[in-house]
């Protein structure tokens, strides 16, 4: 990994003004967010990020929202790195920490039911991993109309009424 | 409950394989399970549900839980799984677990998958249709069978399917 070290901050629900700026001017930067997304607004969503000489070369964000399929609530996960730092491998060196980060969250706000991770996987993006299927916890729960894997991950305490 | 717990309620009963196994005193014992506890839908002949016997439970000689598998394509998931139903005879619900049938049924499954790679048998999945199941569906995930709801089939039953390991998607 070139003996970079990785330094992973937590960003969830702090408003932490200092990783917001860098994450957006990460995101300008790399230009990763789709038109009609602002930088401001997909900030909020930081669950962590990951830092590398001092620079922010990788996030984690998450959006709560209901799936029907599951009939339940789940963070929508979503990852970006800077590519000239892809060797480093920090988007799965950020893997565990959003997901310990979430499921904490979760039991500590029970009001908010949130039930899991769940995440929609590019064609490509994850190699030969996307054949394996559990990843990470990441299971596979089905396939998007476009074909893209729908992966799964249910909190352990969580119970559905 | 623990898979060890699950293991150890079975203890008194005697858990013997019968996938492709063809035994004939097997699958003559199922017909009679079915036949005497009036299981099986008017247009399941026992004969054929018998050659999907995945595994069995026996107590003092007669049959009082099966395991089928019937190897089927779930589309949801894109993949070939071995689709599991259970049974158990209502006079050994409490002092028997059929997660204990269960969990030897998948590790059974499993090994089979792995030495029949021609098969592409992803893993084991199961639609949950019984009633005695439904106070166990407000779990996501069943730590002794380790099924894990991906779903809902449009008549309202969970789905759950547990990966091999060794599995490859294509």
């Amino acid at each position: 990994m070139g003996g970079k070290a990785l330094e992973i901050r937590v960003a969830w629900r702090r408003d932490d003004p200092e990783i917001e700026a860098d994450a957006i001017r990460f995101w300008n930067r790399i230009g990763l967010l789709p038109p009609g997304v602002s930088p401001e607004e997909r900030a909020k969503e930081l669950v962590c990020v990951a830092y590398a000489d001092g620079r922010l070369i990788a996030v984690g964000t998450a959006a709560i929202e209901h799936i029907p399929q599951l009939r339940a609530n789940f963070a929508v996960i979503r990852g970006a790195t800077d590519p000239d730092y892809r060797r480093l491998g920090a988007m799965w060196a950020l893997a565990e920490p959003v997901r310990a980060t979430l499921e904490q969250w979760a039991i500590d706000n029970p009001e908010e039911r949130l039930a899991g991770r769940l995440g929609f996987v590019e064609h490509g993006a994850w190699g030969e991993l996307a054949k394996m299927p559990v990843v990470s916890r990441l299971m596979l729960f089905g396939y998007t109309a476009e074909g893209r894997q729908i992966r799964g991950d249910w909190f352990d305490h969580f119970r559905f009424d | 409950m623990s898979e060890q717990e699950a293991r150890e309620l079975a203890a008194g009963f005697d858990l013997r394989p019968a996938w492709r196994l063809d035994d004939a005193q097997i699958e003559a014992d199922a017909v009679a399970f079915w036949s005497r506890l009036n299981l099986l839908p008017a247009d399941v002949k026992p004969e054929r549900r018998a050659k999907e016997l995945a595994a069995v439970a026996y107590k003092d000689d007669r049959i009082v839980g099966v395991c089928t598998a019937q190897l089927a394509r779930l589309e949801q998931v894109r993949a070939r799984l071995a689709m599991i139903r259970s049974a158990t005879d209502p006079d050994h619900r409490r002092g028997y677990s059929s997660q204990a049938l269960t969990i030897y049924a998948r590790e059974l499954l499993e090994v089979w998958a792995k030495a029949h790679p021609e098969e592409r048998i992803a893993g084991m999945g199961a639609v949950i249709q019984s009633e005695n199941l439904r106070g166990r569906g407000k779990e996501p995930v069943w730590p002794t069978t380790k099924l894990t709801l991906i779903g809902y089939t449009p008549d309202n039953n969970q789905v759950r399917v547990y990966w091999f390991e060794d599995f490859r998607l294509d």
